[in-house]
């Protein structure tokens, strides 16, 4: 797994509180909600300089396609 | 960007309601999930009105204790302007009103203008604007009474919005030092806070309304996006490097949020007020509410500060100036008793 991979995953598992998330993970679920959300923004912000589109955030599936979203 | 001349705060002023608003009592049916809420806002409990007060009285008793300090009399202030998204009325301006409840003269000038977060550094804006051209004193009141807008089960914007009145008196001096401020507007983004039609609507009094919803992710990436390089604007156009500065005061808008920009900014901590919690987010007024928050804990040593303001608009801007000639109250509490 990619270093950025690895640490997005790591984010995801953060602002959700969960552990046992992999990349193929669905983001479909009840701890993915709007403080997580933002807090997840923030936290790309801290570690890769970038600042997301919440609507590309929103319309992320699966936790790759928020690693997808950083350059 | 407006640079500008002869014109000194004379003082800031701020009320808070007595009614103190616990957002884990308020919320207690599920601890885990607001415990979680008010470590991300910072709010624990926050100042709300009753139904009857207005955020003129909210205005209105910090202008009366401001003027008081200062000795300054209702009748030599040439203008009034009033900063609010609750005013009293549709129509008339409210600024009308408080001229009226003052004791101003009848040749004054005395407006509205309908801004929330920015409401403070656009409000000052345009009041030393009005100094800087000639009038001798203004004085500026921000206030907002959001509560009266929040659907009460909703947890995004329950837990965070309070209510304030702030008063601010400027006065023209030939020596004063230079003002600097900087502005900007994004009407893409202004559905991310906005009161939405065919919402339930709430009794808030002559305004046909509906409940406030507000796109926490949208306001947070535009605060990223803007806020920094309005810091970096500000400090270009006064010339000033981050060390000259005493004091940033930034619009209250939530703790996480606040944490994140004073990293992104790199401001020194020591510099940057965060004075949220027991308040709330007071919208307009949430600015001097920090300023005076804070001067009731300490007094306040500033010279170089800067204020920072956005949000709903979206809409934002920041000032530099002298606040080493400025009363700064230590924050009142509007007592409904006291002023019936």
């Amino acid at each position: 797994m990619s270093e950025k991979n690895v640490k997005v995953l790591e984010i995801v598992c953060d602002v959700t509180e969960l552990e046992d998330l992999s990349l193929d993970s669905s983001l479909d679920i009840e701890e993915w909600d709007s403080l997580a959300i933002v807090s997840f923004l923030s936290e790309v912000d801290n570690n890769f300089e970038q600042v997301l589109s919440p609507t590309d955030v929103n319309n992320a599936k699966i936790v790759a396609d928020l690693a997808a979203l950083i350059s | 960007m407006l640079v500008l001349e002869n014109v000194v705060v004379k003082g800031i002023a701020s009320s808070v309601p007595e009614n103190v608003e616990s957002n884990r009592e308020q919320f207690a049916f599920n601890d885990g999930d607001i415990e979680k809420i008010i470590a991300s806002t910072g709010v624990s409990e926050k100042r709300v009105t009753d139904y009857e007060t207005e955020t003129s009285d909210l205005c209105l008793h910090a202008a009366q204790c401001l003027l008081n300090e200062l000795g300054w009399r209702a009748d030599e202030i040439d203008a009034l302007i009033f900063v609010s998204q609750t005013p009293d009325y549709q129509l008339p301006a409210t600024s009308c009103v408080l001229q009226n409840k003052l004791g101003m003269r009848t040749d004054t000038l005395c407006l509205d203008i309908s801004l929330g977060c920015s409401g403070y550094v656009h409000g000052l804006q345009v009041a030393s604007s009005l100094v800087s051209n000639g009038l001798k004193k203004v004085i500026l009141l921000v206030g907002d009474t959001i509560s009266k807008l929040v659907a009460p089960s909703d947890r995004s914007t329950r837990v965070l919005f309070g209510d304030a009145g702030s008063a601010t008196c400027l006065e023209y001096e030939a020596a004063a030092k230079t003002s600097y401020f900087v502005s900007g507007t994004d009407g893409s983004g202004s559905q991310a806070i906005m009161i939405k039609p065919n919402m339930p609507t709430p009794k808030a009094r002559g305004v046909v309304s509906g409940n406030l919803v507000m796109d926490g992710a949208e306001v947070f990436a535009f605060t990223l996006k803007r806020i920094p390089n309005l810091v970096k604007k500000a400090l270009e156009i006064s010339g000033k490097e981050k060390d000259d500065i005493d004091l940033f005061v930034f619009h209250q808008a939530n703790e996480m949020m606040l944490k994140h920009l004073l990293k992104k900014c790199h401001i020194p901590p020591e510099k940057f007020i965060v004075e949220i919690d027991g308040v709330g987010n007071t919208s307009g007024a949430s600015i001097p509410v920090a300023i005076c928050s804070k001067q009731t804990k300490h007094d306040i040593a500033a010279k170089y500060t800067m204020l920072v303001g956005f949000g709903v608009g979206l809409s934002w801007g920041a000032v530099v100036l002298d606040f080493s000639g400025t009363l700064i109250l230590p924050l009142k509490i509007y007592r409904v008793a006291e002023n019936a």
